[in-house]
């Protein structure tokens, strides 16, 4: 019911910054926005894509990740196509791909983090940004009722697609629950939201994550953690390019 | 005989699917596939006595079942790739009794891509050990890759350029991590058996190439071409009988062996590796020439009649010692312009070859040509120094991959790379250090005599002894040893990345050298041919379109255009000609 509420407004656009209530420090926030985000040393969690694209057919995927600070590690299982891919993120501008068609491992270009991953609403860089602090700088922030709200450019040598950023935080736990990017030229690309957060401790895990890509005619992907797992304290190893190869 | 093994094989993978499974995970994939390639007209058409042109028509008709099965343990893994291929074509049906064997009506094969027990951490935190049949892929280039010399080539399909042959290796690998983000690892890999590459099946219609000299020596092909236009004016042209590959024994001595040191760091990455072992295509070591006994006439002219010269040949796989360097990363070029312009990423990967010198032994028996049998008298021939003719000399010389790659917006992609010597170009000579390969021969006279004063030792202007030259008579297109193309490919991706429209492109850039004597000047004379003459142009054009249904679906159609005379190095009939193919793939 209240997601479902909490929708609507979203979907309206009443929780839109123009209803400012009071200010507050974006620096601040963005600064606790990413130590809330990064509380568990390590996770490793279970996701189930949907690719929605209108007129076309939904497409389910799976993938497992694993992520430790900047570094992520992801596998998918399915369908077909894409099993066995694995890709390595060891920071913005360091990615890696196995691809098992040809059993070779090749350096992502940073030209290509832009695009969508494996044919989602996602892109590379979405998927690597995990401190916001260190890739964009607040430039305005406003409290409005239950949430923040803070505008954010890039810093002057972040490689980002997008011109600018708008984050809603919850204000009680300081976590996302949407993000909208903004291309240089200020036009609305893309709106992140994050719901159903289930917390361990002092983590929280979004449990669905959706993605819409308004420059494409509505289309959307989903992510629909399905298990997860914090502070497992799995090897550094993990995030390697060795272990792009490595079948165990 | 074949058979009942790969039965019980499929057999054995399909029950470690459906049966139990004891302390360990069982992951599967596979792909159901079936491509069909047209060829699109004649090929290799020759004089009478020579072999069998490939015919329009049907060229594949292949079913594959791709199968991959991962068995995990807690600490190991082991890993089968196994493809089992249909050729859908049944083959030599000649009798009643041929329908009734299987074998015959559903010719099929098995090919391993994995068959190897993968051993993370054995031996302590980043040692590992993989022991079985693998590929290991070194080499950052596209496709082109002259570091990448442990597994041999399988050329066998000609729409897949690059690839490799599982063979049976001992691999260990030392993987070390450090500073933030930076890899070190050192891999060391032994191949007990050494394996050749496999050919396409058109590789046959190169035996009709009787004029492509395989000598390093400018002198020796001259004189072997002289002499086989006289032949040949005779009645008696050369004809390929018996081509025969000795393999390497299976000994220590033949052992292949390579080392690597991989760095990833900053923004770029780098290795550097060293092999020892054998190129996988082989030369020529011995040629035996027999007078036929018989003469052959056209059947479409029953007056036109000759006596072959039957060759057998040897064929040898050279030793060599190859020092790798890779490096990839990003070049920020154009960064100046704007800020919305990325860096391009670029492959570079440089082999430095070090070959064993290989010399050809030749042999004649002749009845009725004015030429001495047994062993050639290696003197005869200008500068020889009695030495049997090189085909490859030892002198060390390098391949390379230059590539740069960038993306349009998320819909075109572009890659464009520079080839130095493709996969069967191996030996010195380039721009670097000139030395060429003879892609066809002849004479630049038809008069026997001639020809005869061409290929038998004379005298010098002082009227001392001197070896035959072929200088006035000998005539030869040539191309460097080692070639240079330009790869360049394109990718266009639409109807939300689900169609991908895709453009493959190799262009020769060196054209041809036309090497004869001008008897007005007194002197032999080199014309270039540049790459867009009809003597030097030759590419391969090969676009393909390609849909993805999604839930592993994929069909695909295209082409694969080999233009170029038949004397360049696509036009080649051996090249096997245009293709149309399609291709439908099912990944589970």
């Amino acid at each position: 019911m209240c997601i479902a509420f909490a929708s609507a407004l979203i979907g309206t656009g009443l929780w839109s910054p123009v209803a400012v209530a009071s200010e507050c420090d974006g620096a601040a926030v963005m600064n606790k926005l990413d130590a809330r985000l990064n509380t568990a040393k390590d996770l490793e969690l279970s996701i189930e894509i949907l690719n929605q694209i209108p007129g076309k057919q939904d497409r389910t995927m799976r993938m497992t990740v694993r992520t430790r600070g900047h570094k992520r590690f992801t596998e998918f299982q399915a369908p077909g196509d894409v099993k066995g891919t694995k890709v390595l993120s060891l920071s913005r501008s360091k990615m890696y791909v196995y691809l098992p068609a040809y059993q070779k491992v090749r350096r992502i270009t940073s030209h290509t983090t832009d695009q969508g991953f494996m044919g989602t609403t996602l892109s590379q860089d979405d998927m690597a940004t995990t401190h916001y602090g260190q890739v964009y700088k607040a430039t305005s922030c406003s409290k409005d009722g239950g949430s923040y709200v803070v505008k954010a450019v890039p810093r002057e040598n972040a490689q980002v697609a997008y011109g600018s950023v708008e984050f809603k935080l919850s204000v009680d736990k300081t976590l996302p629950q949407e993000i909208r990017y903004f291309s240089p030229s200020g036009k609305h690309v893309k709106t992140e939201s994050r719901t159903e957060y289930e917390c361990r401790g002092e983590y929280c895990n979004p449990n669905l994550i959706t993605m819409k890509d308004h420059t494409r005619a509505g289309a959307q992907t989903n992510l629909r953690v399905t298990s997860w797992k914090k502070d497992t304290a799995f090897s550094d190893g993990v995030f390697s390019k060795r272990n792009l190869q490595r079948e165990r | 005989m074949l058979m009942r093994p790969l039965a019980w094989t499929l057999g054995f993978a399909l029950l470690a699917i459906s049966g139990p499974v004891f302390a360990s995970e069982l992951r599967w994939s596979g792909e159901l596939r079936s491509d069909t390639h047209v060829r699109l007209q004649d090929v290799g058409e020759g004089p009478f006595y020579g072999p069998e042109p490939l015919e329009q028509g049907l060229a594949r008709n292949e079913g594959r079942l791709k199968l991959k099965l991962v068995s995990l343990g807690d600490r190991f893994a082991g890993v089968a790739d196994l493809d089992f291929v249909y050729t859908g074509v049944p083959a030599d049906i000649e009798r009643l009794s041929d329908l009734s064997d299987r074998e015959r009506t559903d010719p099929y094969w098995l090919e391993t891509h994995a068959l190897y027990i993968d051993a993370p951490e054995i031996f302590g935190e980043g040692l590992d050990l993989r022991v079985g049949f693998q590929k290991v892929m070194w080499g950052v280039g596209d496709q082109f890759n002259p570091t990448n010399n442990l597994n041999s080539e399988d050329l066998e399909n000609p729409l897949l350029f690059g690839e490799q042959q599982a063979n049976f290796m001992v691999k260990f690998d030392w993987n070390e991590l450090f500073g933030e983000d930076n890899e070190f690892t050192f891999t060391a890999a032994v191949v007990p058996v050494f394996k050749p590459a496999q050919l396409p099946t058109s590789s046959y219609l190169g035996l009709a190439q009787t004029d492509r000299l395989p000598f390093v020596d400018a002198t020796w092909s001259r004189v072997i071409a002289s002499q086989q236009a006289l032949a040949d004016g005779l009645g008696f042209p050369v004809s390929v009988r018996d081509v025969s590959p000795e393999m390497p024994e299976t000994s220590l001595e033949n052992v292949q062996a390579a080392v690597a040191a991989q760095l990833a760091i900053g923004d770029h990455d780098l290795a550097l590796s060293y092999y020892v072992g054998r190129h996988d295509l082989p030369v020529a070591v011995r040629q035996t020439t027999v007078e036929g006994s018989e003469s052959l006439c056209d059947p479409a002219d029953e007056a036109d009649c000759v006596k072959l010269l039957e060759t057998d040949i040897e064929l040898r796989y050279p030793r060599m010692q190859v020092i790798g360097l890779n490096a990839t990363g990003e070049l920020d070029l154009f960064g100046w312009l704007s800020d919305s312009v990325h860096p391009l990423g670029y492959r570079l990967e440089a082999g430095l070859f070090f070959p064993e010198r290989q010399r050809i032994r030749l042999y004649n028996d002749f009845s009725s040509l004015p030429f001495p049998n047994g062993e050639y008298d290696y003197s005869m021939v200008e500068g020889a120094g009695g030495q049997a003719p090189e085909v490859l000399t030892d002198e060390p010389f390098m391949k390379w991959t230059l590539g740069l790659d960038y993306s349009l917006g998320e819909h075109v992609y572009l890659n464009v790379q520079w080839v130095h010597g493709l996969v069967d170009e191996f030996g010195a000579g380039d721009f670097i250090h000139e030395g060429y390969s003879v892609r066809t021969s002849g004479a630049v006279t038809e008069e026997s005599d001639l020809l005869l004063g061409c290929v038998l030792p004379g005298v010098d202007d002082e009227g001392n002894p001197a070896g035959a030259s072929g200088e006035t008579c000998g005539r030869t297109l040539l191309a460097p040893r080692l070639g240079d193309y330009l790869v360049f490919g394109a990718d266009v991706k639409f109807m939300n990345q689900n169609a991908l429209i895709r453009i493959f492109t190799i262009l020769g850039l060196n054209g041809a050298i036309e090497d004869s004597y001008d008897a007005e000047r007194g002197e032999r004379v080199r014309v270039h041919h540049d790459l867009f003459s009809k003597e030097g142009f030759t590419m391969v054009v090969y676009p393909s379109l390609a849909y993805n249904f999604g839930d592993g679906l994929e069909l695909a159609v295209g082409s694969l255009l080999n233009l170029g005379e038949p004397h360049t190095k696509f036009g080649d009939p051996a090249a096997g000609g245009h293709l149309a193919w399609g291709r439908a793939s099912y990944k589970f």
